[in-house]
């Protein structure tokens, strides 16, 4: 019996000594969405940069809004495309829905140590299905963030600040992957590549980074 | 003194593949001369005229027009020379005026609009000179054929069967202008035709070819001349006739025809004496019509080889 | 000469024919924007449909340049033949008419001549481009307004306005020196027949022939390809590459010149010593 309590008592102190060492992971993701969510809307000034093997493109300036919870609009006067996710901050709604988080490890990312934290949806109805988030405990702002969907391959997030209010970044760069296009040509004319095969390499990455100004918040 | 040739043909030749058009033809057409230029259809008249104007190449010979080479002095030669090269044929979508006005500028006539009133007047179509040319019957047209031809003053005019296409009133009238041009204001004329009347009644000299050479040249008097015409006769009794005919010494190839008439080749001037021949000898003479046609005159120049 | 290029700018332009040619451009063009103007959206989604599952597109997609890039694509197969309609006909239809009886009995040089009917037919092609610029750009910027050329061009390249802008300048010029290669391949034609019908046939013939034949790419003709005019008939849309194939593109203009020059000598040549029989 007693050899039964000691090992309780040490099972238990193991790891109330992890919980008293470092905030719960569930509770720091959570503390982050309620920081997030103390901004209720902005809108910035955006400068693009498109990295996409079949897109070519100059980086071109936008402007533009959110309101909470996921109102987002970008204003462009030329056309402009963004990586769908990643650009919408869906990982909002994931921080805001149920999840378990999974403590992971310890590392140094972009100069900055971060905690690696596993968050798994628990319903069903977001497209997200894992998300691995580095979060900067000191500063309680996500250093790099990595997405699995259920439609649209992975995509990660990497963040910088720059003592923005209410720490909104001040650039992103998101990579995420491309399913290669085949774009129909024969509605374009364009004879050249008709005649040419169309690789379909499957996937490939693709890369926007995004620097943000003259934030106006709330 | 030698009057001035405007026109000269000298061995000249032309072949399409294997056929000779035009084989080794020489002519001469003097100043004020209205020269008939005659040949059955085929004969190589529009090939000539067609070289002659520089449509056409010839692959031999030598053409002068007013003693110069034309194919040396094409420009300065063209410019004295009207012609209407078969069909009278315009820009059907311009009007009459506007044709004139095209044809004018490019033979650089000067006082252009004074002048196209003028020929437009001469050919009498003043009326419809705002007309689009589609719109012109055959006629008309062979009229601003004319017009166009004389718009620049020329020295020397080709007219290539000007009286196909008009009836027999406007035929009349094309000589009769013709004829003006040629007294009035000098102008000598080519008229190419296969109707050996036509020529005969406007001509003072005619070159008559065949299969593109020359048969005969020079004047349509001398020329026709005791050649003979093929006359029918229509008499009372053909049989008497023929007797009568066959011992009168001018006529020649003597024959029964149908409707109790009799054909024979004769001499213009000595019809009246036949005529009297019969006469004496009780044979009634209905009626006599010439036949002549150039055919049948080739026939007896080429006889007479 | 001047004179000689008046009297054939006038016979073209009082000519019905020349207007088929103006009728049509306007007609395509106009029925190319009215489709957008009412259409557009769906017609875009579809093409860019499998783009839009990643990406957010942002900003004006129907606008002046991209429906002009779009007439761009589906004339240069049109206006060959309207070019041809009117260059075809130049020398041919004056033989068909009988009309070179009246004006070559005139002291006119058959080569001043043929460069005025060339000059004038030339001119009749410029305009015709100029109709569809006009048009195009024009009547494009009222009804859709200026934006982003967005084109798909096996990779999708978006143009800024002003970028947009230079390219098209470029590309219609260079749209006008390969229509003057048809409008002198039709004037060659031209030369050799005694009505219009057959080089404007022929000239279309030529074009789309070799052309099948080339996109087919049977091996043996590979290696000629490059020299075939045909091949450089689109090579406007090389303007819409995003780095400008410099290679290429001059590759495509001297092709042009060279086939220009080789067809109006081979034109010349014939026509200073054809016997005119009609």
């Amino acid at each position: 019996m007693m050899r039964f309590i000691i090992v309780l008592v040490g099972i238990l102190s193991f790891f109330s000594s992890r919980i008293n060492a470092q905030k719960d992971a569930g509770d720091l993701v959570k503390d982050l969405a309620l920081k997030m969510q103390l901004v209720e809307k902005y809108t910035a000034d955006i400068l693009v940069k498109i990295d996409v093997e079949f897109v070519n493109i100059e980086e071109r300036k936008a402007k533009v809004f959110f309101e909470k919870p996921d109102k987002f609009e970008i204003k462009s006067t030329g056309i402009l495309l963004l990586p769908k996710k990643g650009v919408e901050m869906d990982y909002l709604k994931l921080f805001s829905s149920e999840f378990t988080a999974i403590d992971e490890k310890t590392e140094i990312v972009s100069g900055v140590q971060a905690r690696l934290i596993k968050i798994i949806p628990m319903g069903s109805e977001l497209d997200i299905v894992l998300a691995q988030v580095w979060i900067d405990e000191g500063n309680l702002r996500i250093v790099r963030m990595k997405t699995y969907t259920k439609s649209s391959g992975s995509y990660s997030i990497d963040f910088n600040y720059n003592n923005n209010p209410f720490d909104l970044p001040a650039a992103i760069r998101v990579e995420f992957d491309v399913k290669n296009m085949s774009l129909p040509s024969t509605l374009t004319g364009d004879l050249e590549s008709l005649s040419k095969k169309l690789d379909s390499k499957g996937v490939t990455k693709g890369i926007v980074s995004i620097e943000y100004s003259n934030y106006i918040v709330n | 003194m030698e009057k001035e040739v405007f026109l000269e043909l000298e061995n000249v030749s032309k072949k399409y593949g294997t056929i000779n058009a035009v084989n080794n033809l020489s002519l001469k057409v003097f100043k004020n001369d209205i020269y008939g230029f005659l040949g059955p259809n085929g004969a190589g008249k529009s090939t000539s005229i067609r070289m002659i104007l520089s449509l056409i190449t010839p692959d031999s010979g030598k053409i002068k027009l007013f003693g110069k080479d034309l194919s040396v002095d094409r420009y300065t030669t063209l410019s004295r020379v009207g012609a209407l090269v078969e069909k009278p044929d315009f820009y059907p979508y311009l009007t009459a005026r506007k044709n004139l006005e095209i044809l004018g500028k490019l033979s650089n006539v000067k006082n252009l609009d004074a002048k196209i009133d003028e020929v437009l007047d001469l050919v009498k179509l003043s009326s419809r000179q705002h007309s689009k040319v589609k719109t012109f019957s055959q006629g008309m047209r062979q009229r601003l054929g004319i017009a166009q031809s004389v718009l620049h003053d020329p020295d020397l005019i080709i007219l290539d069967e000007p009286g196909n296409g008009l009836d027999p009133q406007g035929q009349k009238e094309m000589r009769m202008l013709i004829q003006k041009l040629n007294v009035e204001r000098g102008i000598t004329f080519v008229i190419s035709s296969h109707i050996l009347a036509e020529v005969e009644q406007l001509a003072n000299r005619m070159i008559i070819i065949n299969k593109g050479k020359s048969l005969v040249e020079g004047e349509v008097s001398e020329l026709l001349e005791g050649s003979g015409i093929l006359v029918t006769v229509e008499v009372s009794d053909p049989e008497k006739a023929l007797l009568v005919a066959s011992k009168f010494e001018s006529a020649q190839d003597t024959e029964l025809s149908e409707n109790n008439s009799l054909r024979l080749r004769i001499p213009r001037e000595r019809i009246p004496e036949l005529l009297a021949e019969f006469e004496r000898n009780a044979v009634k003479v209905y009626s006599v019509i010439p036949a002549r046609s150039l055919e049948d005159y080739f026939i007896s120049k080429i006889g007479n080889e | 000469m001047n004179k000689l290029v008046r009297i054939e700018l006038y016979k073209i332009f009082t000519k019905p024919r020349t207007y088929i040619g103006f009728a049509a451009v306007f007609l395509i063009v106009v029925s190319i924007q009215l489709g957008f103007y009412f259409e557009g959206e769906e017609i875009l989604d579809f093409v860019i449909q499998n783009l839009k599952d990643s990406f957010l597109f942002e900003g004006k997609l129907i606008n002046v340049y991209t429906v002009s890039y779009i007439v761009l694509t589906s004339l240069w197969i049109h206006v060959p033949i309207l070019i041809a309609l009117v260059t075809g006909d130049l020398i041919a239809g004056e033989a068909n008419s009988g009309t070179f009886r009246l004006i070559l009995t005139r002291p006119v040089s058959r080569t001043k001549l043929l460069f005025a009917k060339f000059f004038a037919g030339w001119t009749y092609t410029y305009l015709v481009i100029i109709l569809m610029i006009l048009l195009s750009v024009g009547l494009g910027s009222i009804l859709f307004g200026s934006g982003d050329l967005l084109i798909l061009k096996g990779t999708l390249n978006i143009f800024e306005a002003e970028d947009a802008l230079w390219r098209f300048g470029l590309a219609y010029s260079y749209g006008i020196l390969s229509m003057t290669v048809v409008a002198s391949l039709a004037f060659m034609l031209s030369a050799f027949a005694e009505n219009s019908i057959g080089p404007i046939i022929g000239t279309f013939a030529i074009i789309i022939g070799i052309t099948v034949i080339s996109t087919l790419g049977f091996s043996m003709l590979r290696p000629i390809i490059p020299y075939l005019f045909t091949t450089y008939l689109p090579a406007w849309q090389l303007f819409f590459d995003y780095e400008l194939d410099y290679v290429k593109i001059s590759r495509a203009v001297f092709t042009d010149l060279a086939y220009i020059i080789l067809f109006l000598s081979v034109t010349f040549y014939h026509f200073r010593k054809k016997d005119i029989v009609s």
